[in-house]
């Protein structure tokens, strides 16, 4: 009687099918590779054969109204971190163009493609592109957002819908931050001071209006020092110098900074918290239902019970500390809340006085709000929570 | 929301990006894609035909399959379940179509079967082939073919610990099967 051994059985199968296996393709999927890719390289002409057509159709006039509802620019939208990109969206509200502006912008464009999607789609795919190039962490990022629209109600809608789907997007990835968004008319001729700023330091339009309103507010401040931090790096420095970001963006969100970050991490304690409890209570259940076999079955069950013991008090603790973390979320939450109450008064004092039309709005942790300076431009900041971002320009 | 995803199958370096390419052309791609999934289409063809030879029919028309169908494909990060889901139905198309039994009894005369120079190798891939159930067969022959048990777990969508089971299982049936020949 011969014996085996699961190795010998194993090297056996694998050495067989490894033989066996032909190491060649066949002509037969050679011959066929070969007209499909004809056929496949012959569709790959179409997506250069439309807008070929497209362009052909607008220049003749019989496409005026396709062109400027397809392909004529709508808005712009800057997003700075300090990578700066910006998405250039049609009529229908889809992104047609995208711009790096700096050289880590290039590099955060590189894998990705984001034509054809929406903005809140695109500026998603570019915060997952920023997370995984570390622009973005979970300590904290600071991002600001500049629309560009002729049509200012426009240019209103699309900032709130990116405030609101940013500002899920970092809740959902655990990423303490504050938005700042701006609001203005596409630019047709840009102030010269600006362009001359814009030029100086390679920064973005937004970047430059951002840092032009600082300069306005505090003096002491030095343009090329600003214009070499980037966004968190700037929010920071306001902090330190006691400006308050309301005097440049509409409201001030710095205080509720810190609990916003709390209140991050508390959700994400009772997630994990509650996570463990279901799998506390999955084991008491099935050491119950053992135990409850072994007595039925007249067993001994002296090791059943004490299983049983063992998942009944590790299921006790789990149900602790999902309370306390929920204790602790609560807590947080109502924190920040206490905060928003103080500051919206405050926003809307500032308003008074130097905007029109602000409101803010505040939801366990993140605060939100809308404004204009003038009949043109306008700015808002929502805060998730505190931190900064990690690269410098 | 759409939100973009990216796609990195746990499997040996099968991406959603590898069956793209191969969609848009790409001879590279394509090559690169046979030569790691060559065995593993193998190795399932011959766990439901039960007859080397047929299986190395079917890997050659999945092969085909592919090719024709990557552009329908949709990323979801399990390349190697599409590229299965392909294996099983050509190789259950074969079955009915030339009505052939799964019966193992065939195998002598199979060509790539007689092929095999070493007689203690025969008789290891007969003893599974013969005594060895449906899911084991495909589980024992997967991993054989190169797939850690997790990938199998993956591709397939049955937990990690039934495939485990299964694979040890089979193992000790094989050793006593053969320790009784």
């Amino acid at each position: 009687m011969r014996s085996f051994s699961n190795r010998q059985i194993e090297r056996s199968l694998q050495k067989t099918i490894y033989n066996m296996t032909s190491t060649k393709m066949s002509p037969n999927i050679t011959n066929n590779y070969k007209e499909e890719y004809k056929m496949k390289k012959n569709k790959l002409f179409l997506p250069f054969l439309v807008p070929a057509l497209a362009v052909f159709i607008a220049v003749f006039g019989l496409g005026t109204n396709y062109y400027d509802k397809n392909l004529k620019v709508n808005s712009n939208i800057t997003l700075d971190v300090n990578p700066s990109i910006v998405l250039s969206t049609n009529y229908y509200n889809k992104v047609i163009k995208v711009k790096a502006l700096n050289d880590d912008g290039e590099e955060i464009l590189r894998d990705i493609n984001v034509n054809n999607l929406t903005p809140e789609e695109a500026t998603n795919v570019i915060i997952d592109e920023l997370i995984k190039e570390n622009y973005l962490t979970g300590d904290g990022a600071n991002i600001l957002l500049t629309v560009e629209n002729n049509d200012l109600v426009k240019a209103k809608e699309i900032e709130a819908n990116l405030l609101e789907s940013v500002n899920s997007k970092l809740d959902e990835e655990y990423i303490a931050g504050t938005v700042i968004t701006q609001v203005d008319t596409i630019r047709k001729n840009i102030d010269e001071d600006i362009k001359s700023l814009m030029d100086t330091y390679n920064i973005s339009y937004s970047k430059a209006i951002f840092i032009s309103n600082i300069i306005k507010k505090d003096d002491t401040l030095k343009v090329e020092d600003l214009a070499q931090l980037n966004i968190s790096e700037i929010s920071k420095l306001l902090n330190d110098n006691n400006i308050n970001i309301s005097d440049i963006v509409g409201h001030n969100n710095e205080d509720s900074m810190y609990e916003s970050a709390v209140l991050t991490q508390a959700k994400k304690g009772l997630t994990v918290a509650e996570q463990v409890k279901t799998q506390a209570e999955n084991k008491a259940q099935a050491a119950t239902e053992e135990l409850q076999n072994q007595m039925s079955n007249n067993k001994n069950t002296e090791a059943a019970e004490k299983a049983y013991q063992e998942a009944e008090q590790a299921r006790l603790k789990a149900e602790q500390e999902a309370i306390a973390a929920q204790k602790a979320y609560e807590e947080a939450a109502a924190e920040v809340n206490k905060g928003d109450t103080t500051q919206n008064t405050e926003t809307n004092q500032n308003s008074n006085g130097e905007t029109s039309g602000t409101s803010s709005s505040g939801n366990q942790g993140n605060t939100s709000g809308t404004g204009s300076t003038n009949s043109t431009s306008g700015t808002t900041s929502s805060t998730n929570g505190n931190g900064s971002s990690n690269r410098n320009q | 929301m759409k939100v973009k995803l990216i796609n990195i199958s746990i499997n040996s370096g099968i991406s959603d990006s590898l069956i793209n390419k191969v969609s848009i052309g790409n001879k590279i791609a394509f090559d690169e894609l046979y030569e790691k999934t060559k065995k593993i289409v193998f190795g399932i063809a011959l766990s439901i035909t039960k007859s080397p030879s047929d299986a190395d029919d079917i890997t050659q028309e999945v092969y085909i399959k592919i090719l024709e169908k990557s552009e329908s494909y949709i990323n979801n990060g399990k390349p190697l379940a599409w590229i299965y889901a392909i294996a099983r139905n050509q190789s259950i198309s074969l079955i009915r179509k030339d009505k052939k039994t799964d019966e193992v009894d065939r195998l002598e005369d199979d060509i790539r079967f007689s092929s095999i120079d070493n007689e203690i190798d025969k008789l290891i891939l007969k003893s599974a082939l013969e005594i060895l159930s449906g899911l084991e067969l495909q589980i024992v022959m997967l991993h054989n073919s190169g797939l850690k048990h997790k990938e199998i777990a993956n591709m397939l969508d049955i937990p990690l610990s039934t495939i485990l089971s299964k694979y040890n299982r089979s193992l000790i049936k094989m050793r006593k099967f053969l320790e009784n020949k």
